[in-house]
């Protein structure tokens, strides 16, 4: 792998900065929410649970920020010469970048999951440490596929801020923070199908659609691990709505279709699919632009 | 970090204290089993009813006995029922009149449960408190769940049945993160 130094010089950029363990951090913060609802569903595996919530909207928009400059940041300042001089295709600048990147934000990453592991220990007892690791990697595969997206977005943009806008504008805002808005909306109006969430229709597409953004992809993936049950939302919305007598905007296949009437799709093994074209799409594109473009 | 950590979790609570007070030929008591009510488990109370005369008294409740479904609210001018925490036992699930299918969905049967409580014998009965279904915190009183009165009691001297309300107080707090 001719852009393994390159990688290599990538995550330790990463991992020395500031920016990355302040997203640690923070995960930590937000991930650690005990919950009765959780309690009741998960029991000591709530530990587990944390790293899908630490995995939830911070995590996507600091990997994102962290992603964004790091091929046009260096076009814009020149020291992409210096990288385009070393005997490395184009197509091995973005996968040095990606691999780098990835793996220097993996690391505090799970810091941030071994620190939410420990005081779940303390505060609820034993987990299941298989269950508690497939969550880590999940969320470690998810930060794969973001540092993907932000690094395409950074090698197709001119300008530092045309990234920057297109990663919180383009990719966060609608595809991580309202994608649930706009897919509902985007239903109703191909379908003329009104989507009321506490009771929405037994639609395949819907619950398809709820589930194509990373982000959806990630928390149905992740709800497989956990074993709560078939939906792109967080795992505690999943376990209220299970809930007898219980109603709540969370979109739940169990809750939705009669047993056996799901379509196959839906199946939890296409969030692993969907994640993984979300990692390579993006990529291809931007390496499609980068090859071919003034790089410089 | 560690004080902020789990501020965004649900919140957790403890009762600090509680008081009993009557003037009856029934006396009533409450003590405190397990303080918080934590996501891993409810508070609980015990609550005793003791027979402080030299004769039998007759107790009569709905759904389980003696005390039959309990609730806390916060003032016992409160009207109506079921505003309050439901106090909950395993005896509710077990009762042939009480239609428990969750803390959130329950009933009773007006059948008249009536037994005899002998001259000094006690009944103790212990209820959780769970965290998740506390409205408010402070101050609260104990009373029944569809009517208020803990019980009704009748004694040899008397026909009627009287209605047996003492001011039971729990004093719920909530759990300081650090």
């Amino acid at each position: 792998m001719r852009w393994s130094p390159l990688a290599r010089k990538e995550a330790r950029t990463v991992v020395t900065s500031k920016g990355v363990w302040l997203l640690a951090v923070l995960m930590v913060l937000w991930g650690y929410r005990p919950s009765y609802i959780g309690w009741d569903g998960l029991g000591a595996n709530i530990t587990a649970g944390y790293v899908q919530i630490a995995g939830t909207v911070l995590l996507p928009l600091g990997v994102l920020l962290l992603t964004y400059q790091s091929i046009v940041g260096e076009r814009t300042s020149g020291s992409v010469k210096f990288i385009l001089g070393l005997p490395l295709t184009r197509t091995d600048i973005l996968l040095g970048k990606v691999a780098g990147r990835t793996a220097g934000i993996a690391g505090p990453v799970a810091v941030a999951c071994l620190v939410l592991g420990i005081l779940g220990l303390v505060d609820h007892g034993v987990f299941n440490p298989i269950l508690f690791l497939g969550m880590v990697l999940s969320t470690i595969v998810y930060v794969g596929v973001l540092v993907s997206i932000g690094t395409a977005v950074s090698a197709v943009a001119k300008r530092t801020v045309t990234a920057a806008g297109t990663v919180f504008g383009v990719i966060f805002l609608p595809l991580v923070l309202f994608w649930t808005q706009i897919s509902t909306a985007l239903f109703t109006q191909v379908t003329g199908t009104p989507v009321n969430p506490y009771e929405p229709p037994a639609s395949g597409p819907l619950f398809l659609l709820l589930r194509l953004s990373p982000d959806g992809a990630y928390r149905v993936v992740s709800n497989w691990l956990l074993g709560v049950g078939n939906s792109a939302n967080t795992y505690s919305h999943v376990l209220t709505k299970l809930e007898p007598q219980t109603q709540t905007n969370a979109y739940v296949v169990e809750a939705t279709f009669a047993p056996g009437t799901a379509p196959l799709y839906l199946n939890e093994a296409v969030g692993l699919l969907i994640l993984l074209v979300w990692a390579v799409v993006p990529l291809g594109f931007a390496r499609y632009y980068f090859s071919r473009g003034d790089a410089v | 970090m560690v004080s902020l950590t789990g501020c965004l979790g649900a919140t957790e609570y403890t009762i600090t204290d509680v008081n009993a007070e009557t003037t009856t030929p029934l006396g009533i008591s409450i003590e405190i089993v397990e303080p918080n009510a934590v996501i891993e488990h409810p508070a609980q109370m015990a609550f005793s009813v003791t027979n402080k005369q030299e004769s039998p008294i007759e107790i009569r409740n709905t759904g389980i006995w003696p005390f039959g479904l309990l609730e806390l609210v916060p003032s016992l001018d409160t009207q109506d029922g079921g505003s309050g925490t439901i106090l909950w036992t395993d005896r509710y699930e077990e009762s042939r009149y009480v239609d428990a299918e969750s803390r959130q969905s329950y009933g009773v049967e007006s059948t008249p449960l009536v037994r005899t409580l002998d001259a000094g014998e006690t009944v103790t009965e212990t209820y959780d408190v769970h965290g998740s279904d506390i409205i408010e915190t402070g101050t609260m009183y104990v009373r029944g769940r569809f009517e208020p009165p803990i019980l009704e009691y009748t004694t040899e001297e008397n026909e009627e049945w009287d209605s047996f309300s003492p001011e039971i107080t729990v004093k719920l707090g909530e759990q300081s993160l650090i």
